[in-house]
């Protein structure tokens, strides 16, 4: 068929399809239809007229319509419970081993800071200073262990706070970039922190009335510095074990997926800075109120990052198996 | 087989039909992010010098700037989100961001291009970095930042270009049907391609050379397409 006679028959009929296109209340259906019909001509118009302009022409109607076709759905509640109630746990089951890796390291750093800080008083002092340590047995001198959280405004704090916290996990994270010895700095530095940090304020007689002031959104805080390290260890795991991907597309996919464990710290973060900022400060709120809260927040972290990811998992092995019979 | 531009993306669809996009070039890149910048911290000033929010107390105040300031921030990243791939920048510079199934982005890939958006990575990256001209946001996100449909070079209207497919049509030019078909591409790149425009004065001596006693009315660019369109007319199969 002649170019000119191509057009001739099918103009109308594009013509209609390019309205498709622009029209926005289209339905699904007559997108798709007219999508099919004019990738025919186009195809046809790439093997028999290859050098003419119908072809961009039809190319562009195509593209069109492939968009409208294919963008992915915008906000809607349901994309947004999909992510936090099965996206993030999932999320969790699959790098399972990095979490347990983290934790474990976690764990024993923080008992390196006991032993550390029980052979050496001054220890706690080396780390974070001569005045907040001051300011801190002042404070437990005048019997407010913890009064350091009233010491700015509530607002002030936790913008302060969540900022902060925020630079601690981009930072973390990038340190993934160098790696497993990045990540392991980052664990092994705030491991040992916490570890004298608490034994500290037992060594002065103040540990359990510390701890339900702390705790409030130490709850948080440190499972949030969990995540952030195991986003990091899986960005360093992709760029050391690429297995048989290329590097650099290793490292494109790990990057994705660490991004995503990432992202569930972000609101871990937030709250966390809440907390302290307008919650920890309250040292006179009776103490059943505060281990309330420190056990509510505990549980629907435990909840939320062990229960649903091992709920997740053993729905996925049953299906597993369930297939394999 | 014609060989891909170094400049275009390609997608092959479920039909195994080929669809193409060109990568932005780095100064339409640049522009966008900058009029992106002005719109929002015009906004966030214009915000803070009304009257109406001097007057609002202390810590309520302190909020609203907080917010503000999030939202001038998130500002190109919720842009780019909810107009698919278009910021205010992007969409006068009649560009856009898609991903590599040449779909507008999704919330994570939006937000990877955003996180990892430092002015030193645009500008350093966006020129050394790879060879579609993505940064490093772009990389990690799987994203191009490609020119849209209705840039001028490639609008096509099929009223205007292809006014041979219409009934009555009368040739002007009889004497096009005897270019060869790779005559007729070359006058066509000199025509439509801003690379070749230069060659155009040259083209237009040589055929009215071979053509002495021809007469060819207005403007070269008019005639040289009218030509084009007469040949596609009369040609066989």
């Amino acid at each position: 068929m002649r170019e000119v006679d191509f057009i001739k028959e099918n103009k109308e009929k594009w013509r209609e399809y390019d309205e498709v296109a622009s029209n926005r209340n289209a339905s699904v259906e007559s997108y798709t239809n007219a999508y099919h019909d004019l990738l025919a001509d186009l195809a046809y118009a790439n093997t028999k007229y290859p050098d003419s302009r119908i072809r961009i022409y039809l190319s562009n109607v195509a593209k069109k319509l492939h968009e409208k076709i294919y963008t992915p759905d915008k906000f809607s509640w349901a994309t947004i419970k999909r992510l936090f109630a099965y996206e993030v746990p999932y999320l969790v089951v699959k790098h399972r081993k990095e979490y347990i890796i983290t934790s474990v390291t976690f764990i024993l750093f923080v008992i390196l800071g006991v032993i550390l800080q029980l052979q050496d008083i001054n220890a706690f002092r080396e780390i974070v200073g001569n005045h907040y340590v001051d300011e801190t047995i002042r404070n437990i001198e005048a019997g407010e262990p913890c009064a350091v959280y009233g010491s700015s405004g509530e607002f002030e704090t936790f913008f302060g706070v969540t900022f902060n916290n925020l630079m601690v996990c981009l930072r973390m994270y990038a340190s993934g970039l160098f790696p497993f010895v990045g990540p392991l700095r980052f664990i092994s530095v705030n491991g040992i922190m916490l570890g004298e940090f608490q034994t500290f304020f037992f060594q002065y007689d103040a540990g359990f009335e510390s701890m339900t002031s702390i705790w409030i959104h130490g709850s948080l805080e440190i499972p949030s510095i969990l995540i952030e390290a195991t986003a990091a260890i899986i960005l360093s795991y992709s760029i050391v074990f690429p297995g048989s991907y290329s590097r650099w597309e290793s490292i494109k996919r790990g990057g994705v997926e660490s991004m995503k464990v990432l992202l569930t710290a972000l609101p871990v973060i937030v709250i966390a800075g809440f907390m302290e900022g307008y919650i920890a400060r309250r040292s006179h709120d009776p103490l059943a109120v505060r281990l309330l809260i420190i056990f509510t927040l505990f549980s629907a972290w435990l909840y939320y990052y062990v229960y649903m990811p091992f709920q997740i998992y053993k729905k996925n092995k049953e299906t597993e198996e369930f297939l394999k019979k | 087989m014609k060989k891909k531009r170094e400049d275009q993306i390609e997608i092959t669809t479920g039909e195994y039909v080929n669809l193409h996009y060109t990568c932005a070039q780095p100064g339409s890149r640049v522009f966008a992010v900058v009029i992106d910048w002005i719109v929002s911290w015009f906004m966030f000033y214009g915000v803070l010098e009304l009257e109406t929010f001097r007057g609002i107390p202390y810590p309520v105040r302190d909020y609203i700037i907080v917010t503000l300031l999030v939202l001038v921030t998130m500002f190109h990243f919720m842009c780019e989100y909810f107009f698919n791939g278009k910021s205010i920048g992007k969409m006068l510079m009649k560009i856009k961001v898609i991903s590599e199934e040449c779909t507008p982005p999704d919330f994570l890939q939006c937000f990877l291009r955003f996180i990892l958006f430092f002015p030193a990575d645009f500008f350093v990256g966006i020129i050394f970095m790879a060879k579609k001209n993505q940064r490093l946001g772009d990389l990690a996100s799987g994203c191009y930042v490609v020119y849209d449909n209705s840039f001028k070079d490639t609008r096509i209207d099929l009223d205007r270009d292809f006014p041979y497919a219409e009934d009555g049509y009368t040739v002007q030019y009889p004497f096009a049907e005897s270019f060869t078909k790779e005559e007729v591409i070359s006058i066509q790149k000199v025509i439509y391609n801003s690379r070749y425009k230069s060659l155009k004065p040259e083209m237009c001596k040589r055929i009215k050379r071979r053509f002495p006693k021809e007469k060819f009315w207005g403007s070269e660019d008019m005639w040289l397409k009218q030509l084009v369109m007469d040949y596609h007319y009369l040609k066989k199969e």
